[in-house]
């Protein structure tokens, strides 16, 4: 019987099996349930596996690209690195490639071969190896509201903006051939400008592989089970500096200092230079200046007034594009100026896109697809290094004031400052004394800077050959100091502080209120023996001026003979007579003619320019007293000092008339003065005199200097004579000379001298007596009359040989070979001649009859104002009758400059023009100032960036003073065959010393970097056949250059020209400025320094010049001929700041893909077979920085030798954008 | 003789059978009363879990998007609900991205029984808007001849068509209810109502 025990343990058995199963039921379900959830989630997170994984992949792009940047930039010190859109190089001394980096996904990421580079076009038939080639420009196609297809490029849109059937039409871009391109819109697969580069494919454990093999089938090496193919990149690297900044760029209208008379220099409406000039604010025409790039050539329907809407910091208005003039200037001392552009304080765009955005600035109705088509040629963010080629600091050509507080320093002084200070060490010039030699050059850190300066300039140049303490020997120090001293030259008389740097004077009660005014004492460094050039008058010549004070009777005139003024001669009451002062009564016997010589000295500073120059400086002659007249000492004083200053007045005309420097008048010697010799006050007498000799009238007299060789002339600083003010010396020989006796100009005979006054006799008969024009009055009225050329005899020395060019004067001792006859001296024994001199009145006229000789341009015409100041033309053999121009020794036609306006031309050194607008009624500034704009008290015209572009205005610097080499200067242009200043390394490297902050209108430059430059190298690698050339042309777009013929010299300077003096640029790249761009690229070369732009010929847009040679044979021709040295060199001067060859912000184009290989041999990677889970497409954009206040790596001292390391060490990187393309 | 044993037999424990019936009846009458309640329930459940799974599948659409850089179309896709076509499944599809053909990346996604999306303009404004086109799969099975309305998310979150007037983009959502309300004018008590961001894909659920 079974036990109701056990029956209910079955009982309780089934139970419990219904209740496991019920839950087994109930768990599986939720397991179900949960698994059917858990498999969406891991979709989910499988995805966000893949996202982030391609993400990785896009950074490994952009991370090899910053890897290759950094390798190639910090090599060390002799090295040198360029870059361009998709390749850095770096170059080693002598100037050979040594590594090019590829920026863009290759078979191998560097090559040292350039012509490598040629290899990674990619051919025709890339299409159809997808799993080597990836195309980062393939548009994606969506459709737009309206249901019609719209195609979104990542990287290129090169359609037209009317017309999507077209190829964009923006000047400068074309595309050649692409290959495998679809131009037809309709057809699938539409790619107008394929970029395709090869895939490089990433392992497991990171390492990158090229694959081998084509079509869809590739191989890849080194994968395996363990480590699959887990991705793929492809990447290209655009330099952002080849790209057109819409921060800093507006539409440029060309400006420059008027040089010649022609209309377009004068007052032509449109591009009139004196009359429609810049005001402030307009940036969009100083010179040099990022706003003066072209935004027009992006947008060319864009109106003027739509474009400034779109800038965000300069507007349009002032001179409106050269069409609002300069108004005419109200009393003295007024700013007439009133209508400057206020400042705009908008944001500045971040990215392109940002243009679209702002409807009040954007009231141009720029379209979606402009902007699009615009996108590739435009960027906010593009900076370039201010960082030389040594890896060092640059020099701002920006002089400061020592004293740093607000009364010296403007605020722009200030920011340019900080701009150059790093790590707390100043790399600018600063200066506190105009009127001394040695304080400015031994401020301790400007003498460091300037040993920093010989210790790179005694350095080979990296990425070229040899150094210029080599090409130069003892002149590359004297280039140096000539630069330290023209820095000093710029701004000298700054309204915007109240107290400026070269207004410290030298007032006397006698001397003018202004004399030292403007001028500044050239620098002395006594260790190297150097002399800058300052901004100091120079003498030129040297004349002795011999009139006829009276003269005895002709006994074939009868005693009682009326004159022709009606009274007896024997009536007159003849004064007595002693030998250099008669008190009256004596008369010289008859037949005689009394005699009296005057030593004149004659001025010239080579500092020519705006501001005006009062001079004020001390001379003291000495050896005068060995002046003997046909053996007859003429008993002049031994030695005596003079302080030579503009007169006593409000100003005077006897100081420099308009801009100052150039030629001085030669009256400032005797102006206000009165003879005396005896303890003679250096201010207010004239010593330099002789007694009164008598000599047979019409007969000959020789001047002879006995006993010693030469005159000394001591030129000294300051109103002193004082050992420590010592400038120079001169030796000026006088070689014996035999001259006319002096006629004595009305007739019959007045026997009247001069008495110790030298004042017209007065209360006596010679109150009725009309004066005798040929007597030397020394007085306030002295006019254009004063020197008689028919009567007087004079007789001079002029510079002679190399002197002849002035700016060879910056030497302490000046030798006696320095000075030679004056070509005419040689007749004054014959009687052809019977005044020999060059001396000049105002700023270049010459005294009537004075005797211009020697031309600085071969076969011109005669012109007053185209000659030398002094010697004849071709200074070594110079056959009288030739003209040769002024010439290099040996070589090509020597270096000249063109003067200010009219100002005559002649061997300046192209001071910084400091501005006029000063506008008399009835006249235009530059052309008709006269003196009165220098007067007009606290007005500063010109700002900081629009004085100095950039180091190009140190282009008419000498370089051959040590060395007594003429009419060479520092050649920013491409020179003539033979120019010494194409001698390796050529002279524009000496460009890449310096720089000149651009502190207006905002901080467009900062410490080591300025933004908006455009790269030169322009080539698009390895797309070599996309051309972008947009930005460089829209940088050479407002430069003109200056065509003035050799057939116009005799009224260039005087007569109004109704030609065009200045043209603009030719851009082609057959015939025109592009041509040797075209051709350095198409040898896959690039420029190493920006500075290169100095070997480009600017074509002018009525010039062919296909070759070099060709266009070196015109410009030198005779179509140019009257263009000087400065002149030729001003374009370049204000393009190289806007260009570069290296840039800091690069932007890396990826399309990254993460894939799952499922072949069965893990290193094959078959297209159609592996799948690819996730792709990224997108950019980035970096940018290379350095931290000037990096605590934790302080910035060293680079400009003490000890210090080895290059900036280039303590570059940061940042991301400035990154995006994705996904439209 | 003893009369008490140490252990006493374990009394039987059980129901008697009036019991047991008593029992059932309460419970089949309690079933009964619930089994309105239940219904509703389980269609509310159904109702929330379609709209999540909606609002999943957009998402899902937008990540994958993301993920290939390529346009997703959401297929809404119609399948027989007691005998009648209404919009009741969904699956992704995207563009391979090697060869470019449409394939589809996601199994097909169907509602719960009885659950489909308001045909009606009020209710679901966008989908008369939305192109429609028939499945191409193989005859005999489930898809074959099934139409569908398409929707498309671009890899940045736009969504495709939508128009660029306010109300249009307003009106980017679904409602999700019993298939018997499919074509009511009037909305019943218990839905869901899924919207679209048509500028960020991202999607919301409303339920009341």
């Amino acid at each position: 019987m079974t036990s109701p025990f056990l029956k209910r343990h079955h009982e309780q058995r089934g139970m419990a099996l219904v209740i496991v199963l019920g839950i087994i039921v109930l768990v599986t379900t939720l397991v179900v349930g949960f698994v059917m959830r858990a498999g969406s989630e891991r979709i989910t997170s499988s995805n966000y596996r893949t996202v982030a994984s391609t993400r990785q992949l896009a950074d490994t792009a952009v991370n090899l690209v910053q890897a290759q940047i950094n390798h190639a930039t910090t090599q060390g010190s002799t090295h040198a690195w360029a870059s361009q859109p998709g390749v850095i190089r770096r170059f080693g001394n002598g100037g050979a490639l040594e590594l090019a980096y590829r920026l863009y996904s290759a078979a191998s990421m560097t090559t040292t071969k350039a012509t490598d580079l040629a290899g990674d076009v990619p051919p025709a038939t890339w299409s159809s190896s997808p799993a080597i080639w990836c195309d980062l420009n393939y548009p994606v196609t969506t459709t737009n509201s309206s249901g019609a297809a719209v195609f979104s490029f990542p990287i290129l849109d090169p359609r037209d903006p009317t017309n999507p059937n077209l190829i964009s039409t923006i000047e400068g871009f074309s595309l050649t051939a692409p290959p495998g391109a679809q131009s037809n819109i309709a057809l699938p697969k539409y790619q107008p400008a394929p970029m395709p580069v090869r895939w490089l494919y990433v392992l497991q454990n990171g390492e990158i592989v090229t694959p081998s093999g084509s079509g869809k089938v590739v191989t890849v090496t080194g994968a395996s089970q363990t480590n699959p193919i887990v991705g793929r990149i492809a990447f290209w690297t655009d330099d952002e500096t080849c790209k057109v900044n819409i921060n800093t760029a507006s539409h440029g209208t060309f400006w420059d200092t008027p040089r010649f008379n022609y209309a377009d220099e004068r007052d032509q409406a449109g591009s009139g230079l004196a009359l429609y000039q810049p005001t402030a604010g307009e940036y969009q025409r100083y010179p040099g200046h990022p706003a003066m790039t072209t935004l027009k050539k992006v947008f060319p329907t864009l109106s003027s007034a739509n474009l400034f809407k779109l800038t965000p910091r300069y507007d349009k208005g002032g001179s409106d594009e050269a069409t609002v003039p300069v108004p005419v200037s109200p009393a003295a001392g007024v700013n007439p100026n009133a209508n400057y552009i206020q400042k705009k304080t908008e944001r500045l765009y971040t990215s392109v896109g940002e243009l679209a955005f702002d409807s009040t600035r954007n009231t141009s109705s720029l379209t979606r697809q402009q902007l699009e088509s615009a996108r590739f040629f435009l960027t906010t963010h593009s900076r370039a290094p201010e960082v030389n080629l040594y890896g060092k600091p640059r020099v701002a050509i920006w002089p400061i004031h020592d004293i740093n507080d607000a009364s010296h320093r403007s605020l722009v002084d200030k920011l340019i400052a900080f701009c150059s200070t790093a790590g707390g060490n100043r790399y600018y010039f600063t200066r506190s004394d105009n009127t001394s030699s040695t304080t400015d050059i031994n401020i301790g850190r400007n003498r460091q800077l300037l040993d920093y300066l010989d210790t790179l300039t005694t350095t080979n140049v990296p990425g070229f050959t040899s150094n210029f303490s080599t090409k130069y020997g003892a002149d590359q120090r004297q280039i140096l100091t000539d630069i330290f001293d023209y820095i000093r030259t710029i701004n000298l008389r700054d309204a915007t502080v109240t107290a400026p740097y070269a207004i410290k004077t030298f007032a006397s009660t006698n001397s003018g209120a202004f004399a030292g005014r403007g001028q500044v004492s050239p620098s002395i460094r006594s260790d190297w023996g150097t002399q800058g050039q300052g901004r100091f008058p120079r003498i030129t010549e040297a004349t002795m001026l011999f009139i006829g004070m009276g003269k005895g009777a002709v006994p074939a005139v009868p005693p009682s003979t009326t004159s022709t003024s009606g009274i007896a001669v024997e009536s007159i009451q003849l004064p007595t007579y002693t030998s250099s002062a008669p008190s009256g009564g004596q008369m010289p016997p008859d037949n005689t003619t009394a005699v009296q010589g005057f030593f004149l000295l004659s001025f010239f500073t080579p500092s020519m320019g705006y501001t005006a120059m009062d001079p004020g400086f001390t001379i003291k002659v000495s050896g005068l007293d060995k002046f003997t007249l046909n053996s007859i000492p003429m008993e002049m004083t031994s030695s005596a000092t003079i302080f030579v200053s503009a007169a006593k007045g409000a100003y005077s005309s006897y100081a420099s008339v308009g801009p100052g420097g150039g030629i001085i008048d030669f009256r400032i010697m005797m102006s206000n003065r009165t003879l005396q010799n005896v303890n003679p006050d250096p201010v207010t007498n004239f010593p330099f005199y002789s007694k009164i000799l008598e000599f047979p009238t019409g007969g000959t007299m020789e001047l002879e200097l006995q006993g010693i060789p030469s005159l000394t002339i001591e030129l000294y600083n300051g109103n002193a004579a004082a050992a420590g003010n010592l400038i120079q010396t001169y030796h000026i020989p006088f070689p014996k000379q035999k001259m006319q006796v002096p006629l004595v100009a009305t007739d019959p005979v007045l026997r009247r001298f001069g008495t110790s006054a030298l004042i017209p006799l007065k209360g006596s008969w010679a109150d009725s007596i009309p004066v005798d024009r040929g007597s030397c009055s020394f007085n306030n009225t002295w006019n254009s009359n004063s020197i008689n050329a028919t009567n007087d005899t004079l007789i001079s020395q002029v510079l002679n040989g190399a002197f002849a060019d002035p700016r060879l004067l910056a030497v302490s001792d000046i030798p006696s070979i320095a000075f030679a006859p004056h070509p005419k001296n040689s007749d004054l024994a014959t009687g052809v001649t019977r005044a020999a001199y060059s001396l000049r009145i105002g700023s270049g006229t010459p005294m009537t009859f004075a005797t211009p000789y020697g031309k600085l341009v071969a076969n011109s015409a005669d012109s007053i104002t185209n000659f030398a100041t002094s010697s004849p033309a071709k200074p070594q053999l110079v056959s009288p009758t030739v003209t040769n121009g002024v010439m290099i020794p040996g070589g090509p036609v020597g270096d000249w400059d063109n003067g200010v306006g009219h100002q005559p031309d002649g061997p300046y050194v192209n001071k910084a023009d400091e501005g006029n607008f000063y506008r008399p009624a009835g006249g235009i500034p530059y052309f008709d100032s006269g003196q009165f704009e220098t007067r007009m008290a606290n007005l500063t015209f010109f700002s900081a960036n629009r004085q100095v572009p950039s180091a190009g205005i140190l282009g008419s610097i000498p370089t051959g003073v040590k060395r007594t080499k003429p009419w060479q200067t520092l050649l920013f242009r491409p020179g003539p065959s033979g120019h010494p200043g194409a001698v390796n390394p050529p002279d524009h490297l000496m460009l890449d010393l310096f720089w000149m902050p651009v502190a207006e209108p905002y901080a467009i430059s900062e410490p080591f970097s300025t933004a908006g430059k455009v790269n030169l190298n322009y080539q698009i690698l390895p797309f070599t056949y996309i051309t972008r050339s947009t930005a460089l042309r829209s940088v050479l777009a407002s430069e003109k250059v200056a065509a003035v013929p050799l057939s116009a010299a005799a009224g260039y300077k005087t007569v109004v020209q109704n030609t065009n003096a200045r043209l603009p640029l030719n851009l082609d790249e057959a015939n025109g400025t592009l041509r040797q761009f075209k051709a350095k690229f198409d040898g896959y070369d690039i420029f190493k320094s920006a500075s290169e732009i100095c070997d480009i010929y600017l074509v002018p847009s009525n010039k062919n010049w296909t070759s070099d040679s060709a266009a070196r044979t015109d410009w030198y021709g005779a179509d140019f001929a009257m263009v000087g040295d400065n002149t030729r060199e001003r374009p370049y001067a204000n393009i190289y700041p806007r260009v570069t060859t290296k840039s800091n912000v690069y932007t890396v184009y990826f399309t990254a893909q993460s894939i799952k290989n499922s072949n069965s041999d893990p290193t094959q990677w078959n297209e159609d077979r592996g799948t690819i889970s996730g792709e990224y497409r997108g950019a980035t954009t970096l940018e290379r920085y350095i931290d000037p206040n990096n605590a934790a790596v302080p910035i060293p001292d680079y400009a003490l030798p000890a210090t080895t390391t290059t900036l280039e060490t303590l570059y940061k990187w940042r991301v400035v954008s990154d995006t994705q393309f996904a439209p | 003789m003893n009369s008490h044993s140490p252990m006493p037999l374990p009394r039987t424990r059980g129901f008697s059978l009036t019991e047991l019936l008593v029992v059932i009846a309460l419970m089949t009458i309690l079933m009964a009363a619930a089994v309105p309640g239940t219904n509703s329930l389980l269609e509310n459940n159904n109702i929330t879990q379609t709209g999540q799974l909606l609002a999943d599948q957009f998402a899902m659409a937008r990540q994958a998007a993301s993920v290939r850089n390529r346009t997703v179309e959401i297929r809404l896709i119609k399948l027989p609900v007691q005998s009648t076509q209404r919009y009741s499944a969904v699956q992704l599809w995207a563009p391979d991205t090697t060869t470019g053909t449409l394939a589809p990346i996601n199994r097909l996604v169907t509602f719960p029984k009885n659950i489909t999306l308001s045909e009606n303009n009020a209710y679901s404004p966008f989908l008369s808007k939305l192109p429609t086109a028939t499945m191409s799969a193989t005859a005999g099975s489930l898809l074959a001849n099934a139409s569908y309305a398409t929707l498309r998310i671009r890899p940045n979150g736009v969504v495709q068509p939508v128009a660029s007037n306010t109300t249009e983009r307003a009106n980017l959502f679904f409602t999700v209810l019993n298939y018997r309300s499919a074509t009511a004018t009037t909305l019943p008590n218990n839905y869901a109502t899924v919207q679209l961001n048509p500028d960020t894909g991202s999607a919301q659920i409303y339920r009341p």
